[in-house]
């Protein structure tokens, strides 16, 4: 656990950033650097998570100066090595998690927090519980061995057993972590998950507010990755086997960990802020109260972005723009497959890939093994991190392929240069696109929406707008008056700034 | 529904009437016959044991379950029994029947019994419960389930399939209005896409580390794998075509080198058909015959290239001709199969 202290004090909101800010650029950092730059008047702390310290060792941000404390938190902490020693464990605190584990069972049970927090007050207050009974005490032991034989069918129990530690461990690195917490009077969580279940344990053990703002969907994400994952070990059906018949036991078990976390985090977060409608509904279904939800869009400064208007050529440049990180959830291989299919009918095109490269390495090296294995190197440039501002009058289209997105920011800046958008249906990308309200939708489509995954339809898109300069301009005009009417930046500090006065107030 | 009911029942009552009449009459004629036989009567013992005969199978055919309602042979089969074992084979009969439809379902059960309009679609139920199903039936669920979780069992469940199979359903699958939905199907593809991609990958840089050498190996494996790629769907459009040429590519070095081999050539055959280049296509799938192709693969390939290269003289002349070849080679086949 590293500790970077700027200004030691008690700040106004404590931000829980999970694998973000500062340490990683994209969309959501973004988000959070403009946040802390339009509300000067407040001061802000982060408490960053990340797995572990090697991934996160270089600042992509300059922190701004009501940033006035940083501490990093790290899941998987190398240095802590506990020597095995045997124990009892305590009983009373054991109660309490079987308890605790009662309630999570339970689903849409509204007791889920309250049931954490008193393991908490075991753990954190009463200390009865720490990290060697967890792994080396007799209670643990008899736990562990009881909820396998009653709810594991079809599991072994060496899997079993290691699921749960691995499961856990995280959770006590997190409670080490509240001794060295930075103090704020109220905690922002920008994600459910472990920022999230750390806000929780905040608001238990030191009676703090939390406030949750979901981009993009934590436990929704999880469930992806966990469906798929290989490292679930799980024996394969072959007998029985309907279409009635579920998941295994082991992922069953991780799906509803992270799902269970989710609810807490929303029954403690107060208020919650979605970013899209799209993304209220599914925090509804996920289990969040409706009543506590509130929609605050993002936006952009447009003064920094309408004047680059005029610096657009007067020819339609044939340059397509992705700008994203390169990164499996942003299909990049998507993005090159329709370049093959757009450089046939229009050679002289060229696409540009601005961002970075070095979150996922092993992706960006396979993406450009695929440029070269299509013959395109001639056709698409990485240019690394550039300033957005400058690099977008220079594009003719901006193209965004991503698998899962929230409300990508590159569009709403897009949009305020007057550059037509391409973009998978995913989050809230139709809602821009096409228009969200009625009067909005009347405006028209500034771009086109296409399916995930399908290059073709991808590059029939790209075609269309770069080869049509009556349509392009139609579509650049619609753009420009859709920023112009509703992506101010404005709205969402006003939004924010009544927000956090709120919660400080109580 | 009522009317429809009252109308069944009467019917029903009916035919039990003219069945019992007719059982009455079957057992009238035969207790004659027992009558005449014990006063040794023969012409007359036989005379009623034939009409008893002719009397029985009817309300017996009655008795058997509706589905053999339909085969006119049980009806004879019921009278020669009548008629080699008098008495015995009809009272025999009579019991076992009547047992049995007293423990199945009751003509009253099968012809009135309300059954409620199933969830749209009708079959759904009855596709979950499988456990052999295939993509069809997947397909199906995919498209009219309403229940996200139902189609997401859905994606999982082509894990069990051939990639081949598998694909188009996953594919389908992306398309789903739910994020679950598509974001899972969109995993599971890229992770079949990623293991020919690390093959590829891995064979590549075989061949860049030691150039001199003829790795016809990776060459083979090289072409498969982008072979592959293309069959399964998993590339499209421009990018199809540039994996296609680089598969033909690999594959015609292995050729130089294997000229003996019948699997190289059919590839090779598949790949030139692919691009479209008919005529290799077609030198390919004959040297492949030359070297002993197994004939159902080399025949319904042969018409796919007919077809499209539209060729369909040539093709029957060259069917005719493997024909006489093939007919040689299937009476051994079964040997070869086992034992090759």
């Amino acid at each position: 656990m590293g500790i970077k202290t700027v200004k030691p004090g008690q700040a106004d909101i404590g931000l829980i950033l999970e694998g973000t800010y500062p340490y990683v650029r994209g969309g959501v950092s973004s988000w959070i650097h403009q946040l802390i730059q339009g509300l000067p008047e407040l001061t802000f702390a982060i408490n960053f998570i990340g797995d572990k310290a090697e991934s996160y060792s270089t600042l992509h941000y300059e922190l701004p100066e009501n940033v006035i404390d940083l501490k990093n938190i790290y899941l998987i902490s190398k240095n802590k090595q506990i020597k095995p020693k045997s124990r009892i464990g305590n009983e009373d605190a054991f109660i309490q998690v079987r308890e605790m584990y009662k309630e999570f069972r339970r689903n849409n049970s509204s007791n889920n927090s309250q049931a954490l927090g008193n393991v908490l007050q075991q753990i954190h207050k009463f200390k009865n519980l720490d990290i060697n009974d967890f792994l080396y005490s007799e209670q643990s032991w008899a736990f562990i061995t009881e909820q396998y034989e009653k709810g594991t069918e079809d599991s072994s129990f060496l899997d079993y057993f290691w699921t749960v530690r691995a499961m856990h461990q995280p959770i006590f690195s997190l409670i080490d972590a509240l001794d060295n917490v930075v103090d704020a009077k109220v905690f922002h969580t920008i994600s459910t998950g472990y920022a999230g279940l750390f806000g929780v344990m905040l608001h238990h053990l030191y009676d703090k507010k939390l406030i949750l703002t979901e981009h993009g969907i934590y436990t929704k994400e999880r469930k992806i990755d966990l469906s798929q994952a290989d490292w679930i070990n799980e024996a394969e059906k072959i007998f029985g086997d309907t279409l009635n018949s579920d998941f295994s036991y082991l992922r069953q078990l991780w799906i509803r960990f992270f799902e269970s976390l989710g609810r807490t985090i929303y029954e403690v977060a107060n208020p919650i802020i979605s970013i899209s409608e799209g993304n209220k509904r599914r925090q509804i279904i996920d289990g969040a109260k409706v009543d506590k939800i509130s929609v605050i869009a993002n936006g952009i400064n447009l003064d920094k972005l309408k004047p680059q208007r005029i610096k657009r050529p007067e020819q339609i440049p044939l340059v397509i723009g992705f700008i994203g990180r390169v990164v499996p959830i942003k299909d990049v291989r998507t993005f090159i497959r329709a370049m093959s299919n757009v450089c046939s009918a229009l050679p002289e095109v060229q696409a540009w890939i601005i961002g970075g490269e070095d979150e996922d390495p092993d992706y960006a090296l396979e993406c450009r093994d695929m440029i070269a294995s299509l013959h395109l190197t001639d056709h698409i440039i990485y240019k690394g991190f550039c300033n957005v501002v400058e690099i977008l009058p220079q594009l003719g289209c901006m193209v965004l392929s991503s698998i899962s997105e929230g409300v990508p920011l590159v569009i709403l800046e897009a949009f305020a240069c007057g550059i037509p958008v391409v973009s998978t249906d995913v989050g809230a990308c139709r809602e821009l696109i096409e228009g969200g309200s009625e009067e909005d939708k009347a405006l028209g489509a500034a771009g086109a929406v296409v399916s995930i995954a399908d290059p073709e339809q991808l590059a029939i898109e790209m075609i269309k707008l770069l080869s049509d300069s009556n349509y392009w301009k139609q579509l650049s005009s619609i753009a420009e008056k859709r920023a112009d009417n509703y992506f101010g930046e404005q709205a969402l500090f006003t939004s924010y700034r009544k927000v956090y006065q709120k919660a400080l107030e109580k | 529904m009522e009317a429809n009911s009252l109308l069944s029942n009467r019917i029903i009552v009916k035919t039990r009437k003219g069945l019992f009449i007719f059982l009455l009459a079957a057992f009238s004629m035969q207790s004659l016959a027992v009558y005449f036989l014990i006063n040794h009567e023969l012409l007359y013992t036989l005379y009623f044991h034939i009409l008893s005969a002719f009397l029985f199978p009817l309300p017996l055919w009655k008795l058997m379950p509706l589905r053999f309602h339909q085969d006119w042979q049980i009806l004879i089969l019921f009278f020669l029994m009548c008629l080699l074992i008098p008495f015995i084979s009809g009272l025999g009969l009579l019991v076992s029947l009547s047992i049995n439809s007293y423990f199945s379902k009751s003509y009253i059960e099968e012809i009135s019994n309300i059954v409620k309009t199933p969830k749209l679609p009708g079959e759904l139920i009855q596709i979950m419960q499988l456990s052999n199903y295939k993509g069809g039936s997947l397909l199906g669920v995919l498209e009219s389930s309403t229940i996200d979780n139902q189609r997401i069992k859905v994606v999982l469940k082509t894990r069990q399939m051939v990639d081949k199979e598998a694909i188009p359903i996953l594919k389908k699958a992306l398309l789903d209005p739910v994020d679950e939905v598509r974001l899972l199907a969109y995993s599971m593809l890229d992770k079949k896409e990623k293991k020919l991609g690390r093959l590829i990958t891995s064979q590549l840089k075989k061949l860049e580390n030691k150039p001199s050498k003829k790795h016809l190996t990776e060459h083979l494996r090289l072409a498969e794998a982008y072979w592959e790629l293309s069959y399964l769907g998993l590339v499209q459009g421009q990018a199809q075509i540039q994996i296609l040429q680089d598969a033909y590519t690999h594959i015609q070095k292995v050729v130089e080198h294997r000229l003996t081999d019948a699997d190289v050539y059919f590839l090779q055959a598949r790949i030139a058909l692919a691009l479209n280049l008919y005529d290799v296509a077609e030198d390919s799938l004959d040297q492949s015959l030359k070297f002993n192709i197994h004939s159902t693969k080399a025949k319904s390939f042969q018409k796919e290239l007919a077809f499209v290269s539209r060729h369909f003289i040539e093709n029957i002349e060259n069917t005719a001709h493997h024909q006489n070849v093939d007919r040689q080679k299937e009476q051994v086949s079964e040997v070869l199969d086992n034992w090759g």
